[in-house]
C-alpha cells in the first residue's frame, strides 16, 4: 500500500538538511522554550516569524504541506481556546481599548501554536528520522523513550497497512443493509484483531532481535559529524532568538 | 563423510499448550552443505529452526562444530547461526537499512570500523549499497528479502536458517534470490514449500511430518517419490513444475 510518510521530504538536499540532527534540535527546542515564554496575553514578537520560515524556505519545503499539517493537528488547540474565550472574561487593556482577556490568550496560543509547529515541521521534514533519533539518543534523551519512537517509526505504517486490510476484507462483505449495530460490533471485533496482530507482531520482531544477538541494549553505530557550520548555526540562532525575545 | 557442522540427537519441543512439535529430531548438516527441509502446514519445521537458532530451548542435543548449544551461553553461539524469518517485517526493525545490517555485528561486540566493513561488504555483495540510507517500509518485497538475508550474513554465521525464502516473491525477484543464494559457501538449512527452489539450490532434503524426520536423503529422490510426498501431504516436485 501506499503512504504519505512523516519524514517525506528529509532525503532532499539542503543547506538545512546538511546540518548535523543535534543542531536542529537544539535550535528548535531554545526557540520553543523562548515562544512559550510570553505572558498568557502578550503576542509573540514578529521577529519570530523568522526561525520557522528559514528552517521551511531553505529546506525547501513545500508550505502547503506545512499549512496542512498545522491544521490537521489544530483541532485540539482550537478546542482547548475555545475554553478561554468562553470563560476567560478578565478586562485587559491593549492600547486605548479594553478586550476581555479570553480572546487575548487564544489570539497568543494560536500563534504560538502555528510559529512552534512550523518549527517543528522544520526539523522533522529536514532530518531523516533515523537521523533525529540518533541526535536524541546523542542528546541523553532516555533510551526506552528513543527506542519505542523507533519501533513506532518502523511499524507505524505496517500498523496502518493492517487496518486498511481489514476495511478492505470488511466493506468486501458488506452492501450497507446490515443494522448499524452490526458496524459496530464488526468494528470492535477489527480492533481486537489489530490488537492480537501487534502483539504477535511484537513477539516476532522480539525474536528476531534476540537471533541477532539483542540482550536489552540497543547499541548503533553513531556517523554524527558535528562540523563548524553546526556551530555557526546554533551561535546565529542564540543571537537571534535572544534579539527577538528581549530586543 | 565431509565433517558435520551440526549434529541434533532426539531433540524434542513442546509448546505451552501441550503441542508436541518436535519429536526425537535426529540429522546432521556437513560444512558448506544447502539441505531442504520440507513439509506440510505444522509440521514442525518453523519450530525446528526457531530450536536451531537458539530461540526455542528444546529437549536433546545440538552440537555446531563440535561444541553442544549452552543454555546459558545461547546468546554468544547465536552469532554461528543466522535465522532469516518468514516475513522480513519480523526481521527489519531498526529506521535504516544500514542500522538494521550494523545491529547484529554491533552486538557481537565488533569495533566501529569492523561493523563499517561488514556492513559495506554485505551490501556490497547482496546488491544493496544504494539503498543503506532508506527505511526498511521503502524497500521493494525482494529488497526486503534481500536485506533480511544480508542482516544475517553480517555477523558472519556458520549456518544459515532460512524460513519460507522465496514466499510472496514475483518470479524476478526469486530469480535473484536464487542467484545469491547458490553460490554461496555457507552451510543452509531452507525450510520451504518452493520445491523448484529447494531442488535447485539443495542436493539433500529433509521431510519432516508430525515433529518428526520421516526421510532424509538425495532431493530427486526424495522429492521425486510421488507417493511418499502425496503420503505426507505434498505434491511430487515434478507435478508440482
Amino acid at each position: 500500500m501506499h503512504h504519505h510518510y512523516i519524514d517525506r521530504f528529509s532525503y532532499q538536499d539542503s543547506p538545512i538538511h546538511n546540518l548535523d540532527p543535534r543542531a536542529k534540535i537544539l535550535a528548535v527546542l531554545a526557540y520553543s522554550i523562548l515562544l512559550i515564554s510570553y505572558p498568557r496575553y502578550t503576542l509573540p514578537a514578529p521577529w519570530f516569524v523568522v526561525f520557522p520560515a528559514a528552517l521551511l524556505l531553505w529546506g525547501r519545503i513545500p508550505l502547503r504541506f506545512v499549512f496542512k499539517h498545522i491544521l490537521l493537528v489544530s483541532p485540539f488547540i482550537f478546542c482547548m481556546v475555545i475554553f478561554t474565550v468562553l470563560f476567560d472574561k478578565t478586562p485587559v487593556a491593549v492600547g486605548r481599548h479594553v478586550v476581555p482577556g479570553g480572546w487575548l490568550t487564544a489570539a497568543s496560543v494560536l500563534t504560538r501554536f502555528a510559529l512552534g509547529m512550523g518549527a517543528l515541521i522544520g526539523l522533522v521534514s529536514t532530518t531523516r528520522f533515523a537521523d533525529l533519533l540518533k541526535g536524541l539518543e546523542k542528546l541523553r534523551v532516555p533510551h526506552l523513550l528513543v527506542s519505542q519512537l523507533r519501533f513506532l517509526y518502523r511499524y507505524l505504517f505496517l500498523l496502518i497497512d493492517q487496518v486498511m486490510h481489514l476495511r478492505q476484507a470488511r466493506q468486501a462483505r458488506d452492501a450497507g443493509l446490515g443494522p448499524r449495530a452490526q458496524r459496530w460490533r464488526s468494528s470492535a471485533g477489527m480492533i481486537g484483531t489489530l490488537f492480537v496482530r501487534t502483539l504477535d507482531q511484537a513477539e516476532r520482531t522480539h525474536l528476531a532481535m534476540l537471533a541477532r544477538g539483542y540482550d536489552g541494549t540497543i547499541r548503533l553505530a553513531h556517523p554524527l559529524h558535528w562540523r563548524k557550520a553546526d556551530s555557526l548555526f546554533i551561535l546565529l540562532t542564540l543571537v537571534y532568538l535572544v534579539f527577538a525575545r528581549w530586543g | 563423510m565431509p565433517e558435520a557442522l551440526l549434529q541434533v540427537t532426539d531433540l524434542n519441543y513442546v509448546y505451552a499448550d501441550g503441542t508436541e512439535a518436535l519429536r526425537g529430531v535426529h540429522l546432521n548438516i556437513a560444512r558448506g552443505e544447502k539441505v531442504g527441509l520440507i513439509g506440510p502446514n505444522g509440521s514442525g519445521k518453523s519450530t525446528l529452526l526457531m530450536c536451531l537458532g537458539g530461540l526455542f530451548a528444546g529437549h536433546g542435543m545440538v552440537r555446531l562444530n563440535g561444541a553442544e548449544m549452552n543454555p546459558t551461553r545461547i546468546p554468544e553461539q547465536r552469532g554461528s547461526v543466522g535465522l532469516v524469518f518468514q516475513s522480513p517485517d519480523d526481521q527489519l526493525f531498526m529506521p535504516t537499512l544500514a542500522d538494521d545490517l550494523a545491529f547484529g555485528p554491533i552486538n557481537l561486540g565488533l569495533t566501529d570500523e569492523q561493523v563499517r566493513d561488514r556492513v559495506a561488504l554485505v551490501a556490497e555483495q547482496m546488491g544493496l549499497t544504494p539503498l543503506l540510507d532508506r527505511p526498511p517500509h521503502h524497500l521493494s518485497l525482494g529488497q526486503q528479502r534481500s536485506a533480511a538475508i544480508a542482516a544475517v550474513l553480517a555477523m558472519h554465521p556458520a549456518l544459515l536458517l532460512l524460513d519460507e525464502p522465496s514466499s510472496n516473491l514475483d518470479p524476478r525477484a526469486r530469480r535473484q534470490l536464487i542467484g545469491v543464494l547458490e553460490p554461496m559457501a555457507t552451510a543452509m538449512l531452507i525450510a520451504a514449500h518452493d520445491l523448484a527452489l529447494i531442488g535447485r539450490l539443495c542436493g539433500r532434503v529433509l521431510l519432516i511430518d508430525e515433529g518428526r524426520i520421516v526421510a532424509d536423503g538425495p532431493t530427486a529422490e526424495i522429492m521425486g517419490d510421488k507417493d511418499l510426498m502425496e503420503q505426507h501431504g505434498l505434491e511430487s516436485w515434478r507435478e508440482q513444475e
